[in-house]
């Protein structure tokens, strides 16, 4: 009888340093999987999805009866309240499946026809099985073997990724509209100096008029 | 009797007809539909080897990983492999696919006052292809550095047990099932270091399906014969068109906190 190994991974050398030089650490950490938007479109999840963009990223799936459609709902009112001048131009929302299976792309634009969602800027995402589990544990892991196994858990929650300055914010799609909006806010771009003192300028006159009418700065 | 012919064939009709409406639509691959349909082959057999020791790393841990067999009579082949955590060259703990020299220590049982846990179950073919595929995600998931816990490679093989021991109830009640989910009731993980999780599982599970463990002497000669003889490689995975697409990964292996300072 022969004996043959069952796989190709076994006992291969060991690791190398986890950042390249010349790669963002952005790069490194989201994996650059291939997915098809509501329209079919292949698309690379970094490349053309993350790369040089603020994205704000949430899981859904379709047939999802709790979180997803009020998930969807809030920031289809967030979108039109307060978003629509940045979207689709320096802001982008993406939603992946958390049931790829199940969310073919016609299935993701029926849905986000259905919640008015087909917004500028706004895409709808499904791919593999493997890639979808690789996102959902490097963005919305709450490291909890019980808890994580449960997709369920992962929908409604929110990442603000900026590329290019190499930052990430965790949100809650629940959250109020304030909340939502300062931490997309915290992931912006930092303003220049110039910008900066102005803003700390403006923030000293009101604070100065809030102790003339009541004697103490007022929090808004 | 032509009437009773033509009354045979109206009920024969409505007969497929209606099994054919009731069979369930979505027998996809690796469903339980499939499987219950499927014929039984008796050419091989097939084993899941739960397998772990302890004293081996600082913390008092020790390799633990799930290990599949499948003897193959006919085709006069051991296909056998492991993923899970192992000792490296420098008796550091690494997550994937186990070396063979690693996981062959645990070909035969260990001897009783030994710091080893096993535990050997003879599957079926349907339940050896669900842990295979659970297995080679694993796998492909070391290789190419996306393991779902980028921290903590033991918390990728807590994750990894739960998932393969999970797949032996899918379908049907196989074993007693110890219910590892960090809940109320799984003591084990409350009260011991991750490291040691897995370990203390395969022995609770030893414990409680004691019956089904399969000792050596249950066991086919020429598969324990072949213990220390170097396996031939790996068949290449099938190229699927969505891989062929993706770019090649560095070859990778998970240490211990490697990527904690990666993390923003």
């Amino acid at each position: 009888m022969k004996r043959r190994e069952l796989f190709t991974g076994a006992g291969q050398a060991p690791a190398g340093t986890c950042c390249k030089p010349g790669v963002s650490r952005m790069a490194t950490l989201i994996p650059n999987a291939l997915f098809r938007t509501q329209d079919n479109k292949p698309v690379r999840f970094y490349d053309d999805v993350i790369k040089g963009r603020q994205v704000m990223v949430m899981m859904m799936y379709a047939n999802c009866e709790t979180f997803c459609p009020l998930a969807t709902q809030r920031m289809v009112e967030l979108h039109h309240q307060a978003l629509a001048p940045r979207m689709g131009k320096d802001l982008f929302m993406v939603n992946v499946s958390l049931k790829p299976e199940q969310d073919d792309p016609a299935v993701l634009k029926s849905y986000a026809q259905m919640h008015h969602a087909l917004l500028p800027g706004w895409s709808f995402l499904t791919g593999d099985r493997y890639d979808v589990d690789t996102l959902r544990y490097r963005f919305f892991s709450h490291d909890h073997i019980g808890i994580d196994q449960d997709p369920d858990q992962h929908a409604g929650l929110m990442k603000i990724i900026n590329d290019p300055i190499g930052r990430w914010f965790h949100a809650d799609a629940f959250a109020s509209t304030r909340t939502v909006l300062e931490h997309i806010q915290w992931s912006d771009p930092p303003k220049a100096l110039a910008e900066r003192l102005k803003d700390n300028r403006k923030l000293q006159e009101r604070i100065d008029r809030d102790r003339v009418l009541y004697g103490y700065r007022k929090i808004a | 009797m032509k009437r009773a012919g033509h009354w045979l064939r109206v009920v024969m009709a409505s007969a497929c007809l209606a099994g054919a409406w009731g069979a369930p639509a979505d027998a996809a691959p690796g469903s339980c539909e499939r499987e219950a349909k499927r014929a039984p082959s008796s050419a091989a057999r097939h084993f899941l080897v739960l397998a772990a020791s302890r004293d081996v790393f600082y913390d008092g841990s020790g390799p633990a990983f799930v290990m599949l067999m499948k003897a193959d009579a006919a085709a006069d082949e051991l296909e056998m492999g492991a993923v899970g955590i192992y000792a490296d060259d420098q008796h550091r703990a690494a997550f994937g696919a186990v070396p063979w020299r690693a996981y062959d220590a645990f070909m035969r049982e260990p001897a009783k006052r030994s710091s080893n846990a096993l535990l050997r179950l003879e599957i079926d073919g349907p339940q050896y292809e669900r842990i295979l595929d659970i297995l080679r995600s694993w796998d492909r998931r070391a290789r190419e550095g996306q393991l779902l816990y980028r921290n903590d490679v033991f918390m990728n093989n807590i994750l990894l047990v739960k998932q393969a021991t999970e797949e032996l109830n899918r379908c049907r009640p196989s074993i007693d099932l110890y219910k590892l989910d960090w809940g109320l009731d799984d003591r084990i993980s409350d009260e011991n270091a991750r490291s040691r999780v897995p370990l203390l599982v395969f022995e609770e599970l030893k414990r409680r399906n004691a019956s089904l463990h399969v000792p050596d002497s249950r066991m086919p000669n020429a598969l324990l014969a072949l213990a220390g003889s170097e396996p031939l490689p790996a068949h290449k995975p099938v190229a699927t068109k969505k891989a062929a697409v993706l770019a090649p990964a560095p070859a990778h292996v998970h240490h211990m906190h490697e990527a904690a300072a990666a993390t923003p």
